[in-house]
């Protein structure tokens, strides 16, 4: 495994993390086995795209996204031997129209510097002088422990809650798929999975 | 929301970002070892990790915004409107609305600190009146100028300017280029910029003049204020913080600026180049003035393609491969310049 594999990271921030809030919300729609949630999913499916070769053959990821979050839930759905054709074939075919290939989201870079710099915007001290000191000026973390009088260990910590709350913030430009809320709010209406 | 409650509550995204940031600082290979047995263990910690990292290089775009250390002061420097699809800096008769804001344009920079020989010094030394003088910078270059009424003239890339110093009056022929011109306060002799199609006169004060090939020239006053006279047309007078630009027909277009705007402006101080939501082709043809490194795009559709950032003039390869990441396609060095390629 390449630590440093930087050019899969990159293209999944561009195509796979603008899409994942949408992705979230039509899992969240799913009814998951008690032992799997959305999380475990959307892990998963980050895990299965940047293992591939390659990716330049997949020239809507949204849609690709969705359909490796799909067999997730499918594989583990019939690993844990609880196979239920009639549930299968519900979530395939109920939500087509809301899946399909035209609500693939393209966030213009303009649009995700936005998202961007109202999430930073937002943020509290010192998370947001550590954020602008790491991200933007380059220091290290010892020089800005000594910036903000924090250990180099804590500066580490702070970094990597800020930036956990920044994944959800930057996900968000698929929200205008009004698709996704109306599954929501369909949810309530469906059987928890037993 | 739910949803983000679960998220933060979740173990593994912890972890993963927790090493993120570890490996971010420096990772000893003990650690490393450790890092690579906890990816190894479980495919979940590999796809958190690597959603980490996703996220990282996400949020390193923000050093589109490096000229402006204040995080509040970015979302000004976006805008709210929605970005233009078509025009550019370029001369248009559309462009000239009152007081409307011009939406895109090309802002511009200098490239680095490389060394003209001189031209001003000795000649200034010798206090000769009516002595014309030239001050030239090549393309990539900045200079520094003092003139002998302790005037300084900073002189951007590809610039030319011809100074005349007499005992009632201090003018500069603006040949083209840009500068910015601190200009010492002299209430009896005035400071006159004749730039063709438009003139300026001003006492003491602090303003930048723009004037190359294809766009429309324009003044930045920074302080005090400026007499401006287009070509056939009557004087206005431009305050601090405002840019006016000048149109064919002596029709101008005048806009107050903020503190973040007006940096921006003059941002080629600094050897950058601020872009905002400026079309590619535009920040190409600004790229052009700084150095013969040639940007080429395959497909032309890109051209009208808008970028925002503020790069170093100096670093036209620096510029190509971070448009390239923002569009998603290859930036191919060859020769003495880059092919930007979709990989269509």
């Amino acid at each position: 495994m390449d630590l440093n594999d930087d050019a899969k990271a990159l293209w999944l921030s561009k195509n796979i993390l603008p899409n994942e809030d949408n992705i979230r919300r039509i899992i969240a729609s799913w009814r998951l086995p008690t032992d799997l949630d959305t999380e475990d999913i959307i892990q998963e499916s980050y895990a299965k795209i940047a293992s591939l070769d390659s990716l330049e053959h997949i020239s809507s990821p949204r849609a690709y996204f969705l359909q490796v979050a799909r067999s997730i839930l499918l594989m583990h759905v019939r690993r844990a031997k609880l196979i239920s054709i009639e549930v299968i074939a519900d979530f395939d075919q109920s939500h087509a129209a809301c899946e399909a290939p035209s609500q693939e989201i393209v966030a213009s870079d303009r649009q995700q510097l936005r998202l961007l710099s109202e999430a930073v915007a937002r943020m509290g001290e010192p998370n947001r002088s550590i954020f602008v000191l790491r991200l933007i000026q380059e220091l290290s973390h010892r020089e800005i422990g000594e910036k903000v009088g924090l250990s180099e260990n804590a500066v580490q910590k702070v970094l990597a809650k800020t930036l956990i709350s920044l994944a959800l913030e930057i996900g968000r430009v698929g929200k205008a798929a009004s698709c996704a809320s109306t599954l929501l709010d369909s949810k309530g209406d469906r059987q928890p999975w037993r | 929301m739910a949803i983000t409650a679960s998220m933060n509550d979740n173990l593994i995204n912890e972890l993963a970002f927790e090493w993120l940031t570890r490996a971010d600082g420096g990772l000893s290979s003990t650690e490393q070892a450790k890092l690579r047995a906890w990816l190894a263990a479980d495919s979940r910690h590999f796809g958190a990790y690597m959603r980490a990292k996703a996220v990282f290089i996400q949020a390193s775009r923000a050093k589109a915004f490096a000229h402006s250390p204040n995080p509040d002061e970015w979302l000004l420097n976006i805008g709210t409107a929605e970005p233009a699809t078509t025009g550019n800096g370029l001369l248009a008769d559309n462009d000239i609305e009152d007081s409307a804001p011009i939406a895109r344009r090309a802002f511009f920079g200098l490239a680095g600190g490389v060394a003209a020989a001189g031209i001003g010094f000795a000649f200034l030394a010798t206090g000769q009146q009516a002595q014309a003088l030239t001050f030239r910078t090549k393309r990539g270059e900045m200079q520094n100028f003092s003139l002998e009424d302790g005037t300084k003239i900073l002189l951007n890339t590809d610039s030319e300017i011809r100074v005349m110093l007499d005992n009632n009056l201090r003018k500069v022929e603006f040949v083209r280029g840009e500068a910015i011109f601190d200009v010492a306060y002299e209430e009896h002799r005035p400071f006159l910029v004749d730039a063709k199609s438009f003139m300026t006169r001003a006492v003491g004060t602090s303003f930048a003049l723009r004037k190359t090939l294809g766009i429309a020239p324009q003044i930045v006053v920074k302080t005090g204020s400026v007499d401006l006279t287009p070509h056939n047309s009557t004087s206005l007078r431009v305050d601090a913080n405002t840019r006016v630009t000048v149109f064919s027909g002596g029709r101008v277009l005048r806009k107050m600026l903020t503190g973040p705007e007006l940096d921006r402006e003059l941002i080629w101080r600094e050897g950058k180049i601020a872009f905002n939501d400026t079309p590619l082709r535009d920040a190409i043809a600004t790229f052009a003035r700084y150095g013969d490194t040639n940007i080429e795009v395959n497909d032309p559709a890109l051209l009208n393609e808008t970028v925002t950032g503020v790069f170093s003039s100096n670093d036209p390869m620096g510029f190509a491969k971070s448009v390239a990441q923002i569009f998603d396609i290859k930036a191919i060095p060859e020769g003495r310049g880059v092919i930007l390629r979709s990989s269509e």
